[in-house]
């Protein structure tokens, strides 16, 4: 948020009170001046922020620590546990699915992230002009962003049934198919099915934060560009596209994240099938942990998930920080 | 307002030309409009396609969709009991109680870290503001047996309560985020005025603080509400006996045939009731739910 320091001053500054007061810097950053109410306020400070501690210790860093420690361990959902090392990596190394899994999840990545940003780039394209009704567009387009991804899920398993769903009906009434495709018997369609789905659910997203860069490219830019006699698409590229580097950054990580994270939509259409071949990491780890109580192991195969979920935060940061220069 | 400004101001798209000026253009506004009608049937097909569906009784589950069984339309999907004798609304009520509870848990709690980390500084406060922010980094789904354990030791699993507390912590890192740069672009003299005129902290915070942060409060009951509404390997994973579950989660149940036979047209009336909340409260408060995006990408 540093990088919109003029857009943030002026905002600010437009919204200052005549300091009748005292004299102190406006803008939020540090601020250090012990002062006699300034303990008081202190400890106010941190007893508000304790709830937050608190659900934030007891609901993500005990389990952070935990899973650390269940993965050196032999541990049933009942019964005893016991302390195996480092055993579950040493099976992890050699578990074929796991390994499958990770590759699936990597490739349903590789597939879905171009698309997403592509999409989304051209449909900002499309609603970033003030026409007529545009907003309406707008709104349709994100609409399905709200929704929860399992509900639509069930919306795309109705459609999509052999016989009786409208995707068959339609392609048998133009000659295409019988009616009968079973699009998720297939790993194929099945694949597709989850693309699609994905990226009609999400492209919302990625359209909203490519509107919102290219309307931050300063105008005089586009302007003086076209004196200087460059076309439409020479502007897109030239202007447009090197001035929001950083957007397109932030889409790319945002679809990283989420297709590695991958779930919903493969447990309630594919169930991973036909033989594993759409199984996502996290649909194994669930499967390893729920169906099979495996604890201990699963809490291995977190780690390594874990471990992912690190790096790429790592990357999204060196990305955002090295970004552009808008 | 800091990072709220670029959704706030009214969008300023830098139209190409001054409009209406060439056939060019004209041909450029007809493909636009032609290729955005386009893509708004295919965006909203699968909504209103599941809508339709939905009221057109059992005969949705045998027959491909034609012209008649579009015009009989029914309620009947809507009001009867998924296999085991509990209604679609139970499902429901138990979302509810979920995205509500959710939304009031975190609205409250961010409010009060905002504040605190936003405006009453105290010693570790950048390091409260970090392990607040870290489950952005680590989602739950990195860790699922333990916390499936934690809420288990806490006789918290397969509750609602303990489905509302993981809900609000893995809300928090957005939530706190917005609700801290909220209360850091309040101008300071606003709040030192009201504490010159002899307020406690607490009363300055409520009384001159939360309605100055309210567009925050909305983003945030909003985004924690939508997810928890739409939450499912969680709910999947802790709720386990079948009078709890969310409606997400039961109707998984309806779909795998565990009430038996798969019923299409009850399906898509769960779906139905599953999506409609949202979008009703996205079409009302759009504004905050698109600045609640903007705001927590561009940190």
């Amino acid at each position: 948020m540093d990088r919109d320091q003029p857009r943030e001053a002026g905002a600010v500054a437009v919204r200052r009170v005549p300091p009748f007061v005292r004299r102190r810097p406006v803008s939020p950053p540090r601020r250090r001046r012990p002062a006699p109410l300034a303990r008081a306020r202190a400890r106010t400070g941190f007893l508000l922020t304790a709830p937050a501690l608190i659900l934030v210790s007891v609901f993500f860093v005990l389990p952070l620590v935990l899973v650390c420690w269940m993965s050196l361990h032999n541990w049933p959902l009942f019964g005893a546990t016991k302390f195996t090392g480092l055993h579950n990596y040493n099976q992890l190394l050699h578990d074929r699915t796991f390994g499958d899994s990770l590759l699936f999840t990597a490739e349903y990545t590789a597939i879905v992230t171009p698309i997403q940003v592509t999409a989304g780039y051209l449909l900002a394209v499309m609603v970033r002009h003030r026409l007529r009704g545009v907003g309406f567009f707008r709104t349709v387009f994100f609409m399905p962003v709200v929704v929860g991804f399992a509900a639509t899920a069930y919306v795309f398993l109705i459609m999509l049934t052999p016989g009786t769903g409208v995707i068959n009906a339609i392609g048998h009434a133009l000659g295409l198919s019988n009616g009968q495709t079973n699009w998720l018997a297939s790993p194929g369609l099945g694949l597709l099915v989850t693309v699609v789905l994905l990226t009609w659910k999400t492209v919302g997203i990625a359209m909203i934060l490519f509107m919102a860069g290219m309307q931050a490219v300063p105008e005089e830019l586009h302007e003086a560009a076209k004196v200087d006699g460059a076309g439409w698409w020479k502007r897109e590229y030239k202007v447009t596209l090197p001035l929001i580097r950083r957007t397109t950054a932030l889409v790319l990580v945002l679809t990283v994240a989420g297709a590695i994270l991958s779930f919903d939509q493969f447990f309630i259409l594919t169930h991973g099938g036909p033989d594993n071949a759409t199984l996502t990491a996290v649909l194994w780890i669930y499967t390893v942990a729920f169906f099979q109580y495996r604890f201990g192991y699963a809490a291995a195969l977190s780690i390594v998930l874990l471990l992912l979920l690190i790096l790429l935060s790592v990357a999204q940061i060196r990305a955002l920080r090295g970004g552009d220069s808008g | 307002m800091a990072s709220q400004s670029i959704a706030a101001a009214p969008p300023a798209p830098p139209a190409p030309g001054a409009p209406g000026r060439s056939a060019w253009h004209r041909a450029g506004q007809a493909l636009f409009y032609l290729a955005a009608v386009v893509f708004a049937g295919l965006f909203l097909f699968p909504i209103v396609w599941a809508v339709l569906r939905s009221l057109q009784g059992s005969s949705a589950d045998v027959t491909p969709p034609t012209l008649s069984t579009l015009i009989h339309l029914t309620l009947a999907n809507y009001t009867g009991l998924l296999g085991t004798g509990t209604s679609l609304w139970h499902y429901a009520g138990n979302s509810l109680i979920a995205a509500l509870g959710t939304a009031m848990l975190t609205s409250v709690v961010s409010t009060l870290a905002g504040y605190g980390l936003a405006r009453l500084r105290f010693p570790g406060a950048a390091l409260a503001f970090i392990i607040i922010l870290a489950p952005f980094m680590i989602p739950f789904q990195a860790m699922l047996t333990s916390l499936f354990t934690v809420l288990v030791w806490l006789h918290l699993a397969n509750s609602l309560p303990g489905l509302i507390l993981v809900y609000s912590t893995f809300q928090l890192p957005f939530c706190v985020y917005i609700m801290r740069n909220s209360f850091a672009s309040v101008p300071k003299e606003i709040e030192d005025a009201a504490l010159v005129d002899g307020s406690s902290t607490m009363s300055v915070l409520g009384r001159v603080m939360v309605p100055l942060v309210m567009p925050g409060i909305v983003t945030v009951v909003l985004f924690a509400f939508v997810f928890a509404w739409n939450e499912f390997l969680a709910a999947l994973m802790l709720l386990s006996s079948d009078s709890r579950m969310t409606l997400p989660v039961a109707l998984n149940n309806l779909a795998t045939g565990l009430y038996g036979r798969v019923d299409f047209g009850k399906l898509d009336a769960g779906a139905v009731v599953a999506m409609v909340p949202c979008l009703v409260l996205f079409l009302i408060l759009q504004r905050a739910y698109v600045r609640g995006i903007t705001a927590g990408a561009l940190k």
